[in-house]
């Protein structure tokens, strides 16, 4: 056997015979003295041996070393994580050290490798004698007699058939472990495991990076070292490759379907060093030609001033920011926690320029959803991602604490399902309906909800027709506005329920989901919320007719409309039978008398739909009436064709009516008796659920057959 | 690598350079900042008060320390613009180094540091001033002292300083180390005394 003793001060010990003396090497770092060793055992043939190490911890092995900078343990590291040495890396070691272990620890945690399998640790002197040294060593298993042969053997050095325990471990832990301030190597090394896990390397070829983005790559041949196998040594891999991969790809071509065609901004100090790439190779199947575009702002964005010493230019220069990202129109903002790197790194996260930013963008797009990029694993920025001023958060992996408690691999499909979820239909149908709502709050002139308008009244107990009057208040658009809100804020924290317990995101079936399912009332209570306010909205508008006799009001599900006495029918009036449809949504889901409730997110997003359509219907033709009522109310029946739509909007707030109502459904503009236009919509609204109950008046049938036979054909 | 070596103490700045040349010839060696309008990567810069009288210390911190490694040193005490200087380039060496030859532990931390600029990139933000302001020379003294007694060797002298006053079981009434025959027992007792008792009083 091989006795190898690694130490410059050249103690005797016992029993053992040195090598060549150690002071023939010189270098002046310590991996250059690695290799000049290595090469000298090998020229001596010492390298394919069974062999032991006799490392003294504090050796002195370059000339800028001081003793305390534990150059033996570097050493051990070396050797244990350097392909190319044979056997060497299993050999194993006793390391000796004036210091006691505990000490060692504490002033240097990466020296972790001390408790590693195949490592004997022995404290000065008494390790002098070797017998004596590893008796003390294992005198707690109370071999006080042991021979240096037995315990040689029982180190299972000289015994092939029963080698003992030499079970090698690749050693974990290592002292780059930086702190927030200063996380470039965390980020490389993060950025660079995330793309092993997305090619499916297991084992990559520190030697030919020339996959890798370029950032990545420079960063890789720089730790062409001992460092890069140390890290590499602590990779955390789920698994084989294979299987991952499998995994993977479903879920990432359901993104780049879900991406195609969108627009995403992507706000980081650090989106060149390899994230930027990773983003758009995630995001397009052919990068060469991306559906789906990454926009970052300039480098000068970026240079933001300084917070605390200059306050104004930094809010201004952020406001500048925002009106950047929201000029690009994105579908999902990325952003980074600490725009300003290092100098806020001990920054509170609800104060780091990121969150600045995102609140900034949030004042003029509010439902824009913002997907939290960082390192930090703070308490507060967790707080921070459970908070409305964004809508999930990413931990980008690194080194040490920033770690992660999955595999690379995990995060990467965690990362696509959660880009998939914010760009999914959910948050573009938010968004669509947040333009609605962004064009009702700038519309300058009136809304009909806005307008004195005179109805047609019923019939009532044989009395002749009668006029409805709307009386609208002053400050009515505000007041529907702030119902408005706090609708759209409803069901962005249903969607961020979904995420954060029930509905795992499409293809990823167990990352990111809780084991906690929340109970279904949970949710409902959301829901029921929801549909209240919706019935609220709809009351408010419609207690501008007070003249109404039928009042208006929910009772019986009736809206207003009168008693056609000739049909023996109920007619509605145009602007009721939406009402009407959105009383039906929410009595069919809040006052169920089993208690119980069958709404989906579509019926809440369909509810909505329905809403906006109802409130920014355009009545241009709609005028007071004068003179005789019967005469005026005919007169205004017969423009009633003449009311449209405002084109092109339906379809925007109507995606789910389309995919999910089985018969067709839309909305049509006549005109003088004619179709004019499908998909356009006006009041006229036609599906399979109402056709049969909508007791249409008798002029307006075949328009009404006409429409649908269109829509059926279409 | 471009060195430069900021000392108004000349023994001692003769003495930096040489060391310094091993590494690189581009040294630079000047009494006072304001002599010469230095550039360099790493820089060695006396921060006693004889400096400070002839240089603006916080000036020249600031001048080089967005680029450079600063290494920063003293023989009685550090001025406050250096030790309060809490920039990630700039690094105070904790102990005095004297003006004539600067000691085996700073030597060591200067080479140390001018052969690991190249790969700075690689090193973290801190590793700088963990190297050179958290260096440890009472720790340093003892390991040494320790290695010495085992190899049977006199260990140096200013090592021996250091401990004298911190350590007083180690030491006999003439401030002798207090050896036995046998090396190993020498160094169990010592070792004993060294990492398992209070310091006498505190290291300044």
């Amino acid at each position: 056997m091989h006795i190898e003793l690694l130490d410059d001060c050249g103690f005797h010990w016992e029993d053992v015979e040195p090598h060549d003396p150690l002071s023939t090497i010189k270098a002046d770092d310590l991996a250059s003295w690695f290799w000049l060793w290595a090469l000298e055992r090998r020229k001596a043939d010492a390298l394919g041996a069974d062999g032991l190490f006799l490392i003294h911890a504090h050796g002195r092995f370059t000339s800028g070393a001081h003793r305390q900078d534990l150059q033996g343990i570097e050493i051990l590291k070396h050797i244990r994580l350097t392909p190319g040495l044979e056997t060497v890396n299993t050999w194993h070691a006793i390391v000796y050290s004036f210091e006691p272990l505990e000490q060692i620890l504490s002033r240097k945690p990466g020296s972790l490798i001390l408790t590693s399998p195949g490592v004997t640790f022995l404290r000065l002197p008494a390790a002098l004698a070797l017998r004596n040294a590893l008796v003390h060593a294992y005198s707690q298993k109370k071999w006080n007699s042991l021979s240096l042969t037995e315990i040689l053997a029982d180190l299972g050095m000289n015994n092939p058939a029963a080698p003992g325990d030499r079970t090698f471990r690749p050693y974990v832990a290592s002292d780059y472990t930086p702190p927030d301030s200063a996380h470039q190597i965390s980020n490389w090394w993060g950025i660079y495991e995330m793309y092993l896990a997305f090619s499916g390397i297991e084992f990559p070829e520190y030697s030919r990076p020339e996959s890798l983005p370029e950032g990545v790559r420079n960063f890789v041949l720089r730790l062409d070292s001992k460092k890069a196998r140390w890290l590499e040594a602590s990779r955390v891999s789920s698994g084989a490759a294979e299987e991952r991969l499998a995994e993977f790809t479903p879920v990432r071509l359901e993104l780049t379907r879900t991406a195609a065609g969108k627009t995403i901004v992507y706000v980081d100090d650090e989106a060149d060093n390899g994230w930027l790439h990773l983003l758009n190779d995630l995001l397009n199947q052919n990068v060469a030609t991306p559906l789906c575009q990454t926009v970052v702002p300039y480098a000068e964005q970026l240079r933001l001033p300084d917070k605390t010493n200059d306050e104004k230019n930094y809010k201004l220069s952020v406001k500048e920011l925002a009106r950047w990202v929201n000029r690009q129109r994105p579908a999902l903002l990325i952003l980074d926690l600490r725009l300003l790197g290092a100098r806020e790194a001990y920054q509170d996260p609800h104060e780091a320029s990121g969150m600045d930013l995102a609140r900034e963008v949030r004042r003029r797009n509010p439902y824009l959803p913002i997907l939290l990029f960082t390192a930090s694993n703070k308490a507060e920025t967790l707080l921070i991602s459970r908070s409305l001023d964004v809508d999930d958060y990413w931990m980008k992996p690194g080194l040490g604490e920033h770690r992660g408690l999955r595999s690379r691999e995990d995060d990467l499909i965690a990362l696509a399902a959660k880009l998939d979820a914010l760009l999914g239909e959910d948050y573009s149908w938010l968004q669509r309906v947040a333009g609605e709502l962004r064009a009702i709050e700038k519309r300058r002139d009136a809304h009909w909800w806005e307008q004195t308008v005179q109805w047609p009244g019923p019939e009532y107990q044989g009395a002749s027709p009668t006029l409805d009057t709307q009386h609208p208040d002053k400050d009515i658009r505000k007041q529907v506005l702030s119902l408005l809100h706090p609708i759209l804020y409803t069901t962005r924290i249903i969607f961020r329920l979904n995420e954060m317990f029930g509905q795992p995101a499409r293809g990823a079936a167990k990352v990111g989901s809780s084991r906690y399912i929340p109970p279904e009332s949970l949710v409902k209570t959301f829901r029921d919320a929801l549909f209240n306010q919706v019935g609220q909205l709809i009351e408010l508008v419609h207690d501008l007719s007070r003249d109404d006799p039928f009042g208006c009001r929910t009772s019986n599900g009736i809206l207003g409309g009168y008693f056609d006495g000739a049909k023996a029918s109920f007619v509605f009036r145009r602007r009721d039978w939406w009402a009407f449809r959105l009383f039906a949504f929410r009595n069919q889901h809040t006052h169920r008398s089993d208690g119980g409730s069958s709404a989906t997110d579509n019926d809440v997003k369909t509810a909505i739909s329905d809403l906006f359509a109802w409130l920014t219907i355009a009545r241009i033709q709609v005028q007071p009436l004068p003179g005789d009522p019967a005469k005026e109310i005919a007169n205004a029946m017969a423009a009633t064709p003449k009311l449209i739509w405002r084109k092109g909007r339906l379809p925007e707030v109507y995606p789910v009516l389309r995919l999910d109502v089985g018969d067709p459904t839309g909305v049509i503009t006549a005109k003088n008796s004619e179709v004019e236009l499908a998909r356009c919509g006006n009041e006229l609204a036609v599906d399979s659920r109402f056709r049969d109950q909508f007791a249409m008046r008798p002029e307006f049938g075949p328009l009404v057959e006409k429409s649908w036979a269109l829509l059926r054909g279409s | 690598m471009k060195v430069a070596i900021i000392d108004c103490r000349e023994q001692r700045r003769s003495y930096l350079k040489k060391v310094a040349k091993h590494v690189t010839d581009d040294v630079t060696d000047v009494a006072y900042f304001r002599q010469a309008d230095v550039r360099a990567e790493v820089v060695m810069l006396h921060v006693g008060d004889d400096q400070q009288a002839h240089d603006n210390i916080e000036q020249v911190l600031a001048r080089f320390r967005d680029q450079s490694w600063v290494v920063c040193y003293y023989g009685g005490a550090p001025v406050a613009a250096a030790k309060d200087c809490s920039w990630p380039n700039v690094a105070v060496f904790p102990a005095s180094v004297d003006s004539i030859t600067p000691g085996e532990d700073f030597v060591r931390t200067i080479q140390e540091v001018l052969a690991r600029w190249p790969e700075r990139a690689s090193l973290t933000d801190e590793w700088f001033r963990e190297t050179v302001t958290g260096f440890d020379s009472v720790l340093e003294a003892k390991l040494d002292v320790l290695a010495a007694v085992l190899k049977d060797r006199t260990p140096l002298a200013d090592r021996l300083k250091r401990l004298r006053r911190l350590y007083r079981k180690a030491f006999d009434n003439n401030g002798e180390l207090i050896l036995n025959p046998n090396a190993v027992q020498s160094a169990a007792r010592i070792r004993n005394i060294f990492f398992n008792e209070e310091p006498w009083e505190q290291d300044e």
